[in-house]
């Protein structure tokens, strides 16, 4: 539950972060996503086999609909979409070496 | 019944796709943004104005980068300007003294060249112009100015420069004739004569007119022109104003001090007579 507010709390400020203070400094028109940067961040760096990363999508997804002019649901669908498929790709394809006790 | 997780992970992509779109279609998506624009509001302006000044800050550093490289550029674009100007003010200088030499119609009488002075010597009495032998200069030619008065004769001649020397000059001696209207008195009174003198140059731009006979009256403001005598200039052309009349007893001939009508300082374009009749 800890873990669930500090997501909410952390993904919130990014997405004030984003929309008020980053869109100032476009690169070629384009806003650094943040939200979208630590989603992907989270679910590569999370156990394969936990869920951490694709409730971070959900919640990343939806502060990014709430401040943007975009239906409900869209940056939420996409970033879902992301996440399962890293998970996919790490759970299939990727095996990573431990080191297990004696 | 135990569910695939791929079978759960459908079933709550749907329930999503559902939900999302029931609050899309109802008024819900609009309170949803609004409660938490609401609550979120002193916080983005906050950020916003932020955002605005730091972006502010770096416009201005971008700015004045392109402003100094700007700067420069217009800098360069004056010094060309400049040089133009100076090139066209010249043009329009030499183009107005050619019209003055053309309404006084000098190019009729005379065949000219016209020559730019490029060095004065006043000690010496001398000035240096831009034509030379190169040009068809040859000693001796006349030098005068766009208002038809009589400046000097060449000297020394190099291949693209000449020397002028000056009628101040203290080598320069040459006939000239006193221009006074009219004889008030003595043999002659009442008709137009003709008082032949000398000019001699005195240095430091000084003239002096000699050898007037003791019986003609001069005075001053008596205008001194080049007479025909000696051959070396043309006649008729205005060498200056009598300033001071030297007129004594003991002495056989009269004499005068002449202000050259020509002003030293602003001599800048003049005309090289090659040829006259």
């Amino acid at each position: 539950m800890r873990k669930f507010l500090i997501l909410i709390l952390s993904f919130y400020i990014l997405a004030l972060f984003q929309t008020s203070f980053l869109v100032h400094f476009d690169i070629l028109g384009y806003v650094l996503n943040f939200i979208l940067i630590a989603t992907i961040l989270i679910n590569l760096f999370e156990n394969p086999q936990k869920n951490l990363g694709i409730t971070s999508a959900f919640i990343g997804g939806f502060f990014l609909d709430i401040f943007s002019e975009n239906f409900l649901g869209f940056y939420v669908l996409i970033l879902l979409g992301v996440s399962l498929f890293i998970k996919f790709i790490l759970r299939k394809y990727v095996r990573i070496p431990t080191i297990k006790r004696a | 019944m135990k569910l695939s997780p791929k079978f759960k992970i459908g079933i709550i992509i749907i329930l999503l796709i559902a939900l999302f779109t029931i609050l899309n279609l109802t008024p819900a998506k609009k309170e949803t943004k609004n409660f938490f624009y609401l609550i979120s509001s002193p916080i983005q302006k906050a950020l916003w104005r932020i955002g605005d000044n730091i972006s502010d800050f770096f416009e201005m550093v971008k700015e004045i980068k392109n402003l100094k490289k700007e700067n420069e550029e217009l800098k360069l674009k004056i010094v060309g300007l400049l040089a133009e100007n100076t090139k066209l003010e010249e043009l329009k200088r030499e183009n107005e003294v050619l019209r003055g030499a053309l309404d006084i119609g000098l190019e009729k009488e005379f065949k000219l060249l016209l020559a730019e002075v490029i060095g004065k010597d006043i000690s010496q009495d001398t000035l240096l112009i831009d034509l030379g032998s190169r040009d068809g200069i040859s000693k001796d030619f006349p030098v005068i100015n766009q208002q038809k008065v009589l400046v000097g004769k060449i000297g020394a001649i190099y291949q693209n420069h000449s020397k002028v020397i000056l009628i101040s000059n203290k080598e320069s001696t040459f006939d000239a004739k006193i221009l006074a209207p009219y004889q008030t008195e003595g043999f002659g009174a009442g008709s137009e004569t003709e008082t032949y003198g000398i000019v001699k140059g005195k240095g430091n731009l000084k003239l002096f007119l000699d050898l007037i006979p003791r019986e003609k009256e001069i005075k001053e403001g008596d205008l001194v022109v080049t007479a025909p005598l000696g051959g070396i200039f043309p006649k008729g052309l205005l060498v200056g104003d009598i300033v001071k009349v030297l007129k004594s007893d003991v002495m056989a001939w009269q004499q005068a001090e002449i202000l050259p009508a020509f002003n030293f300082k602003e001599l800048e374009i003049l005309f090289v007579i090659t040829n006259f009749k």
